[in-house]
């Protein structure tokens, strides 16, 4: 599964690189320089660590494995429990809160946002979700309403309303 | 050797009723980022940095070093409590302050703690005050030819804090080099991977990076670690006498406080090295040259001071190079060095002869938040130790709120949200896969300066810059510096090798 991702993230990488290179040719001569020799750079060295990854047999991979839970016992207490789903889970939730702050702004989504995750993802309480809210709603109406007077994002649908 | 004037005029800047209220609120806030795991002070600097834009740059700087500063003091108390770091370079602390918490002298180690961050995070300024008037002639003597290569060399930091990889390193390095060239090209006018977009000719905003690839990618990882599980469930019993002979320790061992503290200074003033180093290299030395040290590892109060007043003492180390060459002396200055930049303030040699008095003031601002960060963590340490219970759950949501804040607020550019997001994603995938973020953070910061000082060599002097006798220098302690560390890791990596066999 880590080889799979791994190897997923270097193309990425690699494609990322390769369409940079190809667009910096496009450029002006002075202007190209440095972009040019940085993806082409980039570039092999993607292509370098792609072929070294595929490479890697299970076994040293294992032992990579091992060595380097040994060396960072935090990553090891991480890598317990993180799994795929959780991710998953996670990211999603993430993703969803970038959607909405994007479509109805900072307050619509804090006020909807926050206590559906609290209760979705959090497994809080309606009344402690609520209560966190309000809360949260108000320090930041506060802070950047009241206190620093600066605008917040109203989305798309331009609800920026206060 | 001082310039008086700067002196005095430093600290005039000080005697201001809202720096004060300012720094309380900053040395407050860094506390709390410092001591929940899995923040940190460059996530703080990261979401704060927006707040301090259009401030006048003394409070604006000030506030910013003031919870830097305090970050790995509050990041330990976790790590001694609970055996979970609130920072990284604050890992090395559990290693005796761990143990001690399981012997029940929790209170022993984080009073120790405690004096030994503020010493440490003292004597580091005052080193950092006495280098000023020595890096004066030293700065002088260096033109575009010479920085440009001082950056050259500062980007070979890359490998040392490549740690794991050091190909995916140079590859992160290469990423932050290239987004750096995001934007209209300073020399022609051209928009280079702008795709018509008039919010990309200004380029990717540091903020929006940093605030994706760590402070997102963070929220992730927190995030996917459990639904809203706690991150500790152990509770611990403390005493003020406790916290009293951890304290009297600090000063019971003074020449190993010293040694520890100059050694952490003269860590964080190369560029790149980071604090884990810092930490590492001091405990190691503590170990080392301690008499019975077979303690070390078991609870041995000795190697939480190590520890500890390097990690505060490397910050005013760090600050120097960042200041005076433009070249961050950590991840943390990096993110300090796009504040600087935000408020006007442009870092490189100048900043001795007309921003000496600047200088001077990050020295007594550091001090300072040094002394009030212990005096407030003293009596409230065991309740911060609390912050290790706070569940994801009323983690995430403010965070997202107060991360897509930052990146709006920074040029009023809703795509700054989008940028963030993409990068938080990017962050983890890095994270995930054991790419190091801190080059990336590195080349972006180093790359546009680098050109630019290229360019006006060539400019002004043409290829001949090169022969130059400080830029050659310079030259072979960059091919020097990549040689030996390339070495090191491809002998880590055959020790691994004969290892798997």
């Amino acid at each position: 599964m880590k080889i799979k991702g791994d190897t997923a993230f270097g193309l990425v990488l690699l494609l990322v690189f390769a369409f940079g290179l190809v667009l910096s040719v496009g450029f002006p001569s002075k202007a190209r320089l440095l972009p040019l020799f940085l993806m082409s750079g980039g570039v092999i060295l993607s292509i370098w660590l792609l072929i070294t990854g595929l490479r890697q047999t299970p076994r040293a991979m294992d032992e990579d494995k091992t060595e380097d839970n040994a060396e960072s016992p935090v990553d090891e207490e991480e890598g317990e429990t993180v799994t795929a789903e959780s991710e998953r889970t996670i990211i999603l939730w993430i993703g969803a809160f970038a959607v909405m702050i994007m479509v109805v702004g900072f307050w619509v989504t804090i006020a909807v946002y926050v206590p559906i995750f609290m209760r979705g993802f959090g497994k809080e309480t309606w009344r402690t979700a609520a209560v966190f809210t309000v809360a949260m709603w108000g320090l930041v109406y506060g802070v950047f309403h009241l206190g620093l007077s600066i605008p917040l994002y109203g989305g798309l649908l331009g609800l920026s309303f206060l | 050797m001082f310039d008086v004037d700067a002196v005095v005029s430093g600290f005039q800047h000080l005697l201001s009723l809202e720096l004060v209220v300012l720094v309380l609120f900053a040395v407050l806030l860094g506390s709390l980022f410092g001591a929940t795991p899995g923040l940190g002070g460059n996530l703080g600097i990261a979401l704060l940095i927006p707040f301090v834009f259009g401030m006048d740059p003394y409070l604006g700087l000030g506030f910013l070093l003031a919870m830097h500063a305090v970050v790995h003091t509050a990041g330990s108390i976790p790590g001694i409590l609970f055996a979970i770091p609130g920072t990284g370079p604050t890992v090395a602390t559990i290693l005796d302050g761990y143990p001690m918490t399981q012997q029940g002298r929790g209170g022993e180690a984080m009073g120790a703690q405690l004096a030994a961050s503020a010493l440490g995070g003292i004597i580091g300024a005052v080193i950092l005050a006495m280098l000023i008037p020595v890096m004066r002639p030293i700065a002088m003597a260096l033109g575009s030819g010479e920085l440009f290569m001082l950056i050259v060399f500062g980007l070979t930091f890359v490998v040392v804090i490549s740690r794991k990889s050091l190909s995916k390193g140079f590859l992160a390095a290469l990423l932050g080099l290239g987004l750096a060239t995001v934007g209209l090209d300073p020399l022609t006018g051209t928009g280079r991977y702008a795709f018509g977009q008039l919010w990309l000719w200004d380029g990717i905003h540091i903020v929006w990076i940093v605030l994706g690839i760590f402070g997102i990618a963070e929220l992730i990882n927190l995030g996917a670690r459990g639904r809203g599980g706690r991150i500790a469930e152990v509770d611990v019993e403390m005493s003020f006498g406790q916290l009293w002979d951890g304290t009297k320790a600090v000063f019971t061992h003074w020449w190993l406080s010293l040694r520890t503290a100059v050694l952490g200074t003269i860590i964080g003033l190369i560029p790149g090295l980071g604090g884990d180093a810092a930490t590492w290299i001091c405990y190691g030395h503590a170990a080392q040259t301690e008499k019975n040290s077979e303690n070390f590892g078991k609870g041995d109060i000795r190697g939480v001071i190590g520890v500890e007043t390097a990690n505060n003492a490397k910050e005013g180390g760090s600050l120097l190079p960042t200041l005076v060459f433009g070249i961050p002396g950590s991840s943390g200055m990096a993110i300090l060095m796009g504040a600087l930049l935000i408020l006007g303030i442009t870092p490189g040699p100048k900043m001795l002869t007309e921003g000496q008095d600047m200088i001077w003031f990050l020295v007594f601002i550091l001090v300072i938040a040094n002394i009030i960060g212990a005096a407030i963590l003293y009596p409230i340490s065991g309740y911060m130790g609390k912050l290790a219970f706070v569940r994801g759950s009323m983690l995430v949501a403010p965070i997202l709120v107060l991360a897509s804040a930052g990146a709006f607020m920074i040029r009023g550019q809703w795509q700054g949200m989008v940028v963030a997001f993409i990068f938080g994603l990017f962050g983890y995938a890095m994270k995930k896969w054991d790419y190091p973020r801190a080059p990336l953070i590195l080349g972006f910061i180093l790359g546009p300066l680098g050109e630019s000082y290229l360019h006006r060599a060539l400019g002004s002097m043409g290829p001949a810059f090169l022969q130059r006798p400080i830029v050659l220098i310079l030259l072979v302690l960059a091919i020097t510096s990549l040689g030996v560390s390339i070495k090191r890791e491809h002998q880590r990596a055959s020790k691994k090798q004969e290892g798997a066999l």
